[in-house]
């Protein structure tokens, strides 16, 4: 199965990255934010800029907990359509998390 | 990561991005090299394939019904994940498509900029560097340029050593210049001077001839013009294309420069001060 992850902050502002592309999740020094970093071309660049960043805004002191549930739908979920934020539909992979924090890049 | 079960590199997407051919200008892209997904718009998305240029991709943008972007890109998903070899993303011609929502509408694919390469932190290289193509440098530019001595009896400056400089070191040497072309460009320096019968010569290829003037100067202060003191020695081309330094009488002492500049063809532009010694004369031949 390949999986991907879904981001979603309106119906003109989404994306979905297979799960592969993922290279690291961040906690913040408040653990209040996930950032998820992917490797793959960002915003109107070439070559070396192949960090794209979604932010996530979570419950204070549970981000940890957002991470873990990103790991385990990636290693063992049954769905190939993970949906990690859809601030659209107000659906998230974990009920701490509250918001994508800003708009996603556009890929160009 | 990806499943082992899931083999993406023998299937495919389809695309195509002409209303009125079933196959011109059609892409196939394998599905393992599809990097993401992208609504950039309601009703636009934007999948994103690696493509064979260094660091680059290739955008593929299929517009659909406004809205329903979400629903489109699970189409996609689900669609890698069932047992089709071969998925159509868009036909414009046919009108198929995995995704629901497509309307039969504009199907767009833009190839990266081939070769295109962009760094957006610093570059070491510890090794040379070929620039085969034209070089911009918006910050300005700083660093040693390249030398050559000129310690053997004989040495010709390639096309690839222009902007560099060239050093006299006193000893007997005869410089050919590379077929003269626009844009090249040669300072030659004197770090010794000369004397007797090792003379630094400067010679052109032989269709090649040398125009332009040369500050003639003797050591110490010249208060007016004089064979002894200081003179300007100007060829304007008609035959000359050899500029001859003794060290004494024709200059070449050391702190004298020359520089030669590509003019167009068969014209080099010469300009430099020349330090001697004695009744100066002139240089070229």
């Amino acid at each position: 199965m390949e999986k991907f992850l879904f981001y979603g902050k309106s119906t003109s502002d989404m994306v979905c990255i297979p799960a592969h592309r993922m290279v690291e999740m961040l906690i913040d020094n408040n653990s209040d934010k996930v950032t998820v970093h992917h490797r793959m071309y960002n915003n109107s660049t070439v070559g070396s800029d192949m960090q794209y960043v979604a932010d996530l805004t979570v419950n204070i002191n549970k981000a940890k907990q957002v991470v873990d549930t990103i790991m385990n739908n990636i290693s063992t979920g049954k769905d190939a359509f993970i949906v990690v934020a859809d601030d659209v539909n107000k659906q998230y992979i974990d009920d701490n998390i509250t918001a994508i924090t800003s708009g996603l890049d556009d890929i160009a | 990561m990806i499943d082992t079960n899931t083999n993406l590199s023998n299937r495919f997407f389809y695309v195509n991005q002409s209303p009125t051919s079933a196959s011109d200008s059609a892409r196939t892209f394998p599905m393992s090299r599809l990097i993401a997904m992208n609504m950039i718009g309601d009703g636009d998305l934007r999948m994103s394939f690696d493509d064979s240029g260094a660091g680059d991709h290739t955008i593929v943008q299929i517009l659909m019904t406004s809205g329903k972007g979400k629903e489109a890109i699970k189409d996609i998903v689900d669609a890698i994940n069932s047992n089709q070899k071969i998925v159509v993303l868009a036909d414009e011609f046919t009108g198929e498509s995995i995704i629901n929502d497509y309307e039969g509408g504009s199907v767009t694919v833009s190839s990266g900029s081939i070769g295109a390469f962009a760094l957006n932190g610093n570059l070491s290289v510890a090794g040379s560097s070929t620039f085969n193509g034209a070089a911009t440098f918006n910050a300005g530019i700083q660093g040693k340029r390249r030398t050559q001595h000129l310690d053997q009896g004989t040495a010709a400056p390639t096309v690839g050593q222009s902007g560099s400089i060239l050093v006299f070191d006193g000893d007997e040497c005869t410089v050919t210049l590379p077929a003269c072309a626009i844009g090249l460009e040669y300072t030659f320096l004197f770090r010794e001077s000369h004397s007797g019968s090792d003379l630094a010569i400067i010679t052109t290829a032989p269709a090649d001839k040398l125009f332009g003037s040369l500050i003639r100067a003797v050591d110490g202060l010249s208060a007016s013009f004089a064979d002894d003191g200081t003179q300007v020695d100007t060829t304007t081309g008609t035959d000359d294309n050899t500029m001859t330094m003794n060290g004494t009488t024709k200059g070449g002492i050391v702190g004298s420069r020359i520089q030669v500049t590509g003019l167009t063809a068969n014209k080099w532009q010469v300009h430099g001060e020349l330090i001697g010694s004695g009744n100066q004369i002139t240089v070229f031949s």
